[in-house]
């Protein structure tokens, strides 16, 4: 080695020592000759590249994180040559990536594949084939008498089923992208510094402004906030309670802020919306008669044994045809009472025709209980059509809430609890005697 | 309500309600005051929840043992429990002794005497209250 060459490596080992000691020198990579001693010895952080047009990109398709932070593309030309420049921690994580990529690809590849065999099982067009009708055929080639839906098959895109991996966190050189990464759950830390930089802005803003001026504000009644399994699968990292009620708690110091309508849409992001208002798109459709009445059919009225559908056909006159016969079927005073009373409540009673027919139940008129019986099981009918209409209100236009409160929407799982031995019915013990 | 014979229970406030429609209907008739018949009230079902508000008692006294002595102390009741402990009242004082009387037709009586503010209910209530009065002087045993 000549006497340059070995001043250029006097000149190297010099800077090496200096940023060892911590300060921010910045080498280009040419100067370095192509040993891997140099950046190992300073566990490669050394070795960092000012001109980002030279440190080849690499990104996967499921990570937001490395989108937000910036980054780096990498082909397979880059992972194969460079191998010699990246740190240890880099290589494995490389290695990992690709294994999962291509797992992923395989994974797609038998997606696409069964779809199209599926399609064709199923005697449907391959183009139209929606997950809809995917999930549909798979429901009838592998009928599950398993309650818990989680547990019957389904047949997914692969990005469905496998859980989403961050990208990687740093660079070729082992330098981390983004800058809470040491906290090892940056994307948590730094939502919470998004939030806390958020308070002190609005902080400014609202110097002069007193804390009664702020009203209680009604726009997030109708939502709530995402639950820890949300926010773990959003960043990407796993939360433990304390940080999700820490991290809440920073939220609703931004909820109470008299000018937090700034911060609206941020606020909301982390909303979602409750049962309630999710349930609006499940009203039944309405059919167009041929004399151009609306109807809409109810079907599979429920309760007990009573199997019942309804028609509420509007306009109407307030007619009733319940399995032929007008409310006069319902002999007790109180089941018409209670077939009446979401019209009552939707002030529809004379507006809507009503047909129905109901069938099932333990006791029928043929087969009454006992003569002195005074119902003959005739409430469960009642209350099977009084779902029916209710429904069929609802889905007209009905003001839903109000059926809603009412009780009226909700279907009566009762069902007859079986007796017990050992007991006299289903939970009365015979009497106890101490001899 | 009793052994789930709920038809039976709607039957007899049937009965009732007509037996109160009927006592008031004969007041109004009999008047021809327009202010005095006004104040007639001709719907039972609002006579009804008039008289059960008029005979909620709010304050009771419970036993409780202090230093060997058992007090009196003078407690409030919960809203459930006042309206129960009102209905309670009306429909005993309805099934009291009175041989020629239907239980509708003396139920009916007394539920429009406790809308008026007389008869059993509203004395027993009012006495209830005396009696919390008289021993208002150990209320601060609730919490000692």
């Amino acid at each position: 080695m000549n006497s340059s060459a070995k001043a250029l490596q006097l000149v190297t080992r010099s800077r090496v020592s200096a940023a060892v000691c911590g300060s921010t020198v910045r080498i280009p990579r040419n100067f370095f000759s192509s040993s891997t001693e140099s950046t190992s010895t300073a566990g490669g952080t050394t070795s960092s590249d000012p001109s980002s047009q030279n440190v080849p990109q690499f990104s996967f398709e499921n990570n937001a994180a490395a989108e937000a932070t910036g980054a780096i593309k990498l082909t397979k030309e880059d992972l194969d040559s460079k191998r010699g420049t990246i740190s240890k921690a880099m290589h494995a994580y490389l290695k990992r990536a690709k294994e999962h990529q291509e797992f992923m690809d395989t994974q797609e590849k038998e997606f696409v594949f069964g779809r199209r065999h599926l399609a064709n099982m199923m005697g449907k067009d391959i183009e139209s084939f929606t997950q809809k009708d995917v999930d549909e055929a798979i429901r009838y080639l592998f009928p599950s008498g398993l309650y818990e839906p989680k547990a019957r098959p389904i047949m997914r895109p692969p990005q469905e089923v496998y859980p989403k991996q961050k990208a990687a966190q740093f660079d070729m050189s082992g330098r981390p992208h983004h800058p809470f990464f040491y906290t090892a759950k940056p994307n948590f830390y730094y939502l919470l510094h998004e939030m806390v930089s958020k308070i002190n802005s609005l902080n400014k803003l609202a110097a002069g402004v007193s804390r009664s001026e702020s009203v209680e504000d009604d726009s997030f009644s109708g939502s709530t906030w995402i639950s820890k399994e949300d926010l773990e699968t959003r960043l990407l990292e796993k939360i433990t309670d304390q940080m999700y009620s820490e991290w809440l708690a920073c939220f609703e110091r931004i909820v109470a802020h008299p000018k937090k309508d700034k911060e609206l849409e941020f606020i909301k992001a982390y909303r979602k919306p409750l049962a309630v208002q999710s349930k609006t798109s499940e009203l039944l459709p309405i059919t167009l008669e041929p004399d151009g009445r609306k109807s809409v059919h109810v079907p599979m009225c429920m309760k007990k044994s009573v199997r019942a559908d309804v028609l509420v056909t509007v306009p109407g006159t307030g007619e009733f045809k319940i399995n032929g016969q007008g409310l006069d079927f319902f002999k007790l005073i109180s089941n018409r009472e209670a077939v009446i009373a979401p019209l009552q409540l939707a002030k529809m009673l004379g507006k809507v025709d009503i047909e129905a027919n109901c069938q099932g139940g333990s006791k029928t008129p043929e087969k009454p209980k006992s003569p002195g019986c005074p119902d003959n099981g005739e409430t469960a009918r009642a209350i099977a059509v009084r779902w029916g209409i209710a429904n069929g209100l609802a889905a007209l236009g009905a003001d839903v809430e109000k059926l809603r409160l009412a009780g009226y929407l909700v279907k009566d799982y009762r069902q007859r609890e079986r007796k017990k031995p050992g007991k006299e019915s289903a939970r009365r013990t015979w009497t106890w005697k101490k001899r | 309500m009793r052994m789930g014979k709920k038809e039976l229970a709607r039957s007899i406030m049937d009965k009732t309600f007509m037996t109160i429609k009927k006592v008031q209907l004969a007041k109004y008739y009999n008047t021809q005051d327009p202010e005095e018949r006004a104040k007639i009230i001709l719907n039972p079902l609002e006579l009804l929840h008039k008289a059960v508000e008029n005979s909620k008692p709010f304050l009771e006294t419970t036993p409780i043992k202090r230093g060997g002595h058992t007090y009196q102390v003078p407690v409030p009741i919960r809203e459930n429990k006042q309206q129960a402990l009102a209905i309670k009242w009306l429909i005993e004082a309805g099934k009291e002794k009175d041989d020629d009387m239907r239980f509708f037709v003396k139920f009916g009586y007394e539920i429009i005497d406790a809308a008026n503010g007389t008869g059993k209910v509203i004395k027993k209530k009012v006495e209830l209250h005396k009696r919390c009065e008289a021993n208002r002087a150990y209320a601060h045993y609730r919490w000692s």
